[in-house]
Protein backbone atom coordinates (compact mmCIF):
# COMPACT_ATOMS: atom_id res chain seq x y z
CA UNK A 1 0.00 0.00 0.00
CA UNK A 2 2.53 2.27 0.92
CA UNK A 3 4.54 1.81 -2.02
CA UNK A 4 2.13 3.69 -4.14
CA UNK A 5 2.88 6.62 -2.13
CA UNK A 6 6.96 5.93 -1.87
CA UNK A 7 6.84 5.64 -5.99
CA UNK A 8 5.20 8.88 -6.46
CA UNK A 9 7.49 10.82 -3.74
CA UNK A 10 10.57 9.59 -5.21
CA UNK A 11 9.03 10.42 -9.05
CA UNK A 12 9.00 14.09 -7.27
CA UNK A 13 12.51 13.48 -5.59
CA UNK A 14 13.86 13.34 -9.43
CA UNK A 15 13.33 16.74 -10.73
CA UNK A 16 16.41 18.55 -9.64
CA UNK A 17 17.11 20.87 -6.85
CA UNK A 18 14.66 18.96 -4.73
CA UNK A 19 15.22 18.70 -1.16
CA UNK A 20 12.05 17.15 0.23
CA UNK A 21 9.10 15.56 -1.14
CA UNK A 22 6.25 14.37 0.54
CA UNK A 23 2.56 13.27 0.53
CA UNK A 24 0.76 14.55 3.71
CA UNK A 25 -2.81 13.49 5.17
CA UNK A 26 -4.20 17.08 4.52
CA UNK A 27 -7.09 16.72 7.15
CA UNK A 28 -4.52 15.52 10.02
CA UNK A 29 -1.66 17.36 8.56
CA UNK A 30 1.10 14.33 9.23
CA UNK A 31 3.23 12.68 7.19
CA UNK A 32 2.06 9.79 4.61
CA UNK A 33 5.11 8.87 2.68
CA UNK A 34 8.23 11.26 2.67
CA UNK A 35 11.89 11.43 0.88
CA UNK A 36 14.16 14.31 2.36
CA UNK A 37 17.78 15.05 2.61
CA UNK A 38 19.23 15.23 5.68
CA UNK A 39 18.76 18.23 8.16
CA UNK A 40 14.67 18.49 6.82
CA UNK A 41 12.49 17.48 9.03
CA UNK A 42 8.96 16.27 6.96
CA UNK A 43 6.58 16.22 10.69
CA UNK A 44 6.30 20.01 10.80
CA UNK A 45 6.82 20.48 7.19
CA UNK A 46 3.69 18.28 6.61
CA UNK A 47 1.55 19.93 9.40
CA UNK A 48 2.52 23.40 8.64
CA UNK A 49 1.73 22.75 4.75
CA UNK A 50 -2.06 21.03 5.56
CA UNK A 51 -2.83 24.21 7.80
CA UNK A 52 -1.46 26.39 5.18
CA UNK A 53 -3.46 25.00 2.46
CA UNK A 54 -6.24 25.06 4.12
CA UNK A 55 -5.82 28.76 5.15
CA UNK A 56 -5.88 29.45 1.52
CA UNK A 57 -8.32 27.29 0.76
CA UNK A 58 -10.82 29.82 2.83
CA UNK A 59 -9.25 32.79 1.53
CA UNK A 60 -9.60 31.28 -2.37
CA UNK A 61 -13.36 30.77 -1.00
CA UNK A 62 -13.77 33.80 0.02
CA UNK A 63 -12.52 35.29 -2.79
CA UNK A 64 -14.57 33.06 -5.30
CA UNK A 65 -12.22 31.48 -6.58
CA UNK A 66 -12.70 27.78 -5.37
CA UNK A 67 -10.38 25.17 -4.32
CA UNK A 68 -6.34 25.90 -4.89
CA UNK A 69 -4.43 24.05 -7.79
CA UNK A 70 -1.02 24.32 -6.96
CA UNK A 71 0.27 26.36 -4.32
CA UNK A 72 3.86 28.33 -4.86
CA UNK A 73 6.00 29.70 -2.34
CA UNK A 74 8.98 31.75 -3.47
CA UNK A 75 11.48 32.36 -0.67
CA UNK A 76 15.19 33.24 -0.54
CA UNK A 77 16.88 30.45 -0.60
CA UNK A 78 14.20 28.07 -2.14
CA UNK A 79 10.37 27.15 -3.33
CA UNK A 80 7.86 25.76 -1.42
CA UNK A 81 5.14 24.03 -4.38
CA UNK A 82 2.24 22.29 -2.77
CA UNK A 83 -0.54 20.27 -4.66
CA UNK A 84 -3.99 19.58 -3.22
CA UNK A 85 -4.82 15.77 -4.97
CA UNK A 86 -7.81 15.96 -2.90
CA UNK A 87 -9.83 17.18 0.15
CA UNK A 88 -7.81 14.15 1.82
CA UNK A 89 -4.21 14.35 0.69
CA UNK A 90 -1.79 16.74 -0.39
CA UNK A 91 1.90 16.45 -2.32
CA UNK A 92 4.46 18.85 -1.12
CA UNK A 93 7.72 19.78 -2.53
CA UNK A 94 10.74 21.85 -1.12
CA UNK A 95 13.33 22.84 -3.50
CA UNK A 96 16.27 25.05 -3.80
CA UNK A 97 16.66 28.09 -5.75
CA UNK A 98 18.00 26.61 -9.19
CA UNK A 99 15.01 23.59 -9.38
CA UNK A 100 12.81 23.50 -12.50
CA UNK A 101 9.89 24.96 -11.51
CA UNK A 102 8.12 24.04 -14.70
CA UNK A 103 8.96 20.76 -14.39
CA UNK A 104 8.35 20.37 -10.80
CA UNK A 105 5.10 21.35 -11.42
CA UNK A 106 4.50 18.95 -13.88
CA UNK A 107 6.18 16.23 -11.47
CA UNK A 108 3.37 17.00 -8.86
CA UNK A 109 0.32 17.29 -11.69
CA UNK A 110 1.52 13.70 -12.10
CA UNK A 111 1.97 12.36 -8.71
CA UNK A 112 -1.76 14.24 -8.29
CA UNK A 113 -2.99 12.05 -11.01
CA UNK A 114 -1.83 8.88 -10.05
CA UNK A 115 -2.51 8.92 -6.41
CA UNK A 116 -6.39 10.06 -7.65
CA UNK B 1 -4.38 28.42 32.20
CA UNK B 2 -3.13 27.26 35.41
CA UNK B 3 0.53 25.91 36.19
CA UNK B 4 1.34 24.43 39.43
CA UNK B 5 5.30 25.02 38.41
CA UNK B 6 5.91 28.25 37.05
CA UNK B 7 8.51 26.96 34.95
CA UNK B 8 6.04 25.39 32.48
CA UNK B 9 3.56 28.62 32.23
CA UNK B 10 5.73 30.08 29.18
CA UNK B 11 5.93 26.92 27.31
CA UNK B 12 2.77 26.02 27.66
CA UNK B 13 1.43 29.16 26.76
CA UNK B 14 3.29 28.95 23.92
CA UNK B 15 2.18 25.85 22.79
CA UNK B 16 -1.67 26.73 23.22
CA UNK B 17 -1.03 29.83 21.24
CA UNK B 18 0.74 27.75 18.14
CA UNK B 19 -1.34 24.69 18.33
CA UNK B 20 -4.98 25.75 19.05
CA UNK B 21 -5.45 23.09 21.19
CA UNK B 22 -8.80 23.71 23.36
CA UNK B 23 -8.00 21.78 26.68
CA UNK B 24 -4.43 20.87 27.84
CA UNK B 25 -3.69 18.98 31.36
CA UNK B 26 0.35 18.11 32.04
CA UNK B 27 0.34 15.42 34.79
CA UNK B 28 2.98 12.83 35.78
CA UNK B 29 2.45 9.15 35.16
CA UNK B 30 1.10 8.76 38.44
CA UNK B 31 -1.51 11.34 37.43
CA UNK B 32 -0.45 14.54 39.49
CA UNK B 33 -1.78 17.38 37.76
CA UNK B 34 0.98 19.89 36.79
CA UNK B 35 -0.63 22.42 34.67
CA UNK B 36 -4.26 22.91 32.72
CA UNK B 37 -5.93 25.07 30.26
CA UNK B 38 -9.81 24.96 29.27
CA UNK B 39 -10.85 22.59 32.39
CA UNK B 40 -13.26 24.74 34.53
CA UNK B 41 -14.49 21.81 37.27
CA UNK B 42 -11.47 20.41 39.26
CA UNK B 43 -13.80 16.83 38.81
CA UNK B 44 -13.18 16.75 35.73
CA UNK B 45 -9.36 17.08 35.97
CA UNK B 46 -9.57 14.53 38.62
CA UNK B 47 -10.96 12.33 36.08
CA UNK B 48 -9.10 12.96 32.74
CA UNK B 49 -5.39 13.19 34.95
CA UNK B 50 -6.27 9.41 36.01
CA UNK B 51 -7.87 8.23 33.00
CA UNK B 52 -5.19 9.97 31.12
CA UNK B 53 -2.27 8.05 33.01
CA UNK B 54 -4.37 5.21 33.40
CA UNK B 55 -4.06 4.81 29.68
CA UNK B 56 -0.63 5.55 29.12
CA UNK B 57 0.45 3.31 31.57
CA UNK B 58 -1.91 0.69 29.68
CA UNK B 59 -0.96 1.56 26.49
CA UNK B 60 3.16 0.89 28.10
CA UNK B 61 2.11 -2.41 28.91
CA UNK B 62 0.77 -3.73 25.99
CA UNK B 63 4.25 -2.27 24.29
CA UNK B 64 5.97 -4.36 26.74
CA UNK B 65 3.80 -7.23 26.81
CA UNK B 66 4.45 -7.39 22.90
CA UNK B 67 7.72 -6.72 23.01
CA UNK B 68 7.16 -3.70 20.63
CA UNK B 69 9.52 -1.20 22.63
CA UNK B 70 7.53 2.06 23.47
CA UNK B 71 4.15 2.96 21.38
CA UNK B 72 4.66 6.33 21.63
CA UNK B 73 1.97 8.63 21.47
CA UNK B 74 -1.88 7.76 22.10
CA UNK B 75 -4.37 9.27 19.56
CA UNK B 76 -8.20 8.97 19.28
CA UNK B 77 -9.69 10.78 16.48
CA UNK B 78 -13.38 11.48 16.35
CA UNK B 79 -15.62 13.44 13.87
CA UNK B 80 -15.12 17.25 15.14
CA UNK B 81 -11.38 16.79 16.83
CA UNK B 82 -9.56 14.54 18.52
CA UNK B 83 -7.68 13.70 21.62
CA UNK B 84 -3.60 13.12 21.74
CA UNK B 85 -2.23 11.43 24.86
CA UNK B 86 1.67 12.43 24.71
CA UNK B 87 4.34 10.70 27.13
CA UNK B 88 7.51 12.61 27.05
CA UNK B 89 10.65 11.96 29.59
CA UNK B 90 11.89 14.74 32.04
CA UNK B 91 14.69 13.79 33.50
CA UNK B 92 14.12 10.13 34.82
CA UNK B 93 10.76 11.21 35.29
CA UNK B 94 7.80 10.73 32.78
CA UNK B 95 5.49 13.34 32.04
CA UNK B 96 2.17 13.38 30.17
CA UNK B 97 0.38 15.61 28.01
CA UNK B 98 -3.26 15.36 26.95
CA UNK B 99 -4.74 17.68 24.91
CA UNK B 100 -7.91 17.58 23.23
CA UNK B 101 -8.18 19.77 19.79
CA UNK B 102 -10.61 20.61 17.60
CA UNK B 103 -11.15 20.75 13.49
CA UNK B 104 -9.71 24.62 13.91
CA UNK B 105 -6.09 22.76 13.89
CA UNK B 106 -4.56 19.39 12.90
CA UNK B 107 -2.87 16.19 14.70
CA UNK B 108 0.57 17.24 12.47
CA UNK B 109 0.02 20.92 13.95
CA UNK B 110 -0.81 19.75 17.62
CA UNK B 111 2.30 17.30 17.59
CA UNK B 112 4.79 19.33 16.11
CA UNK B 113 4.34 21.66 19.04
CA UNK B 114 3.88 19.53 21.88
CA UNK B 115 7.81 18.32 20.68
CA UNK B 116 8.84 21.88 20.80
CA UNK B 117 6.61 22.98 24.16
CA UNK B 118 8.23 19.37 25.61
CA UNK B 119 12.10 20.49 24.55
CA UNK B 120 11.49 23.82 26.25
CA UNK B 121 9.92 22.04 29.62
CA UNK B 122 13.00 19.79 30.03
CA UNK B 123 15.26 22.66 29.37
CA UNK B 124 13.33 24.91 31.33
CA UNK B 125 13.22 22.06 34.44
CA UNK B 126 15.18 22.85 37.60
CA UNK B 127 15.49 19.03 38.36
CA UNK B 128 14.61 18.74 41.73
CA UNK B 129 11.43 19.87 42.43
CA UNK B 130 10.05 17.41 39.10
CA UNK B 131 12.15 14.89 40.26
CA UNK B 132 10.29 14.84 43.66
CA UNK B 133 8.57 11.50 44.94
CA UNK B 134 4.96 10.81 45.71
CA UNK B 135 4.36 8.39 48.19
CA UNK B 136 1.29 6.76 47.71
CA UNK B 137 0.40 7.45 51.49
CA UNK B 138 0.48 11.28 50.11
CA UNK B 139 -0.76 10.83 46.73
CA UNK B 140 -4.13 12.28 47.39
CA UNK B 141 -3.39 15.23 49.77
CA UNK B 142 -1.06 15.94 46.62
CA UNK B 143 -3.78 15.65 44.96
CA UNK B 144 -6.05 18.12 46.71
CA UNK B 145 -3.54 20.34 46.97
CA UNK B 146 -2.72 20.58 43.28
CA UNK B 147 -6.44 20.83 42.58
CA UNK B 148 -6.77 23.54 45.18
CA UNK B 149 -3.83 25.49 43.59
CA UNK B 150 -5.02 25.08 39.66
CA UNK B 151 -8.21 26.31 40.38
CA UNK B 152 -7.66 28.86 43.45
CA UNK B 153 -9.95 27.22 45.61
Amino acid sequence: MSNRYDAVVAAITRVGGVRSACVVDAIDGIVVAESSMVGTDPAPLAALAASLTRKLDGLLSVAGHGPPRVIHLEAELGHLMLKPVSPELLVVAVTDTETNLGLLRLALTDAAERLE
Amino acid sequence: MRALEPWVESPLTEFLAESSARLVLLMTSSGQVIAQHGFTRSLDVMSVAALGAAIVASTGELARVMDAGSLGHVVHQGKHGGVLLAPFPLGEKIWIGLIVFGQDTSLGLVQVFFHTMAKQIREAAPGSRSDEQILAEQFESELDRSLRRLFGR
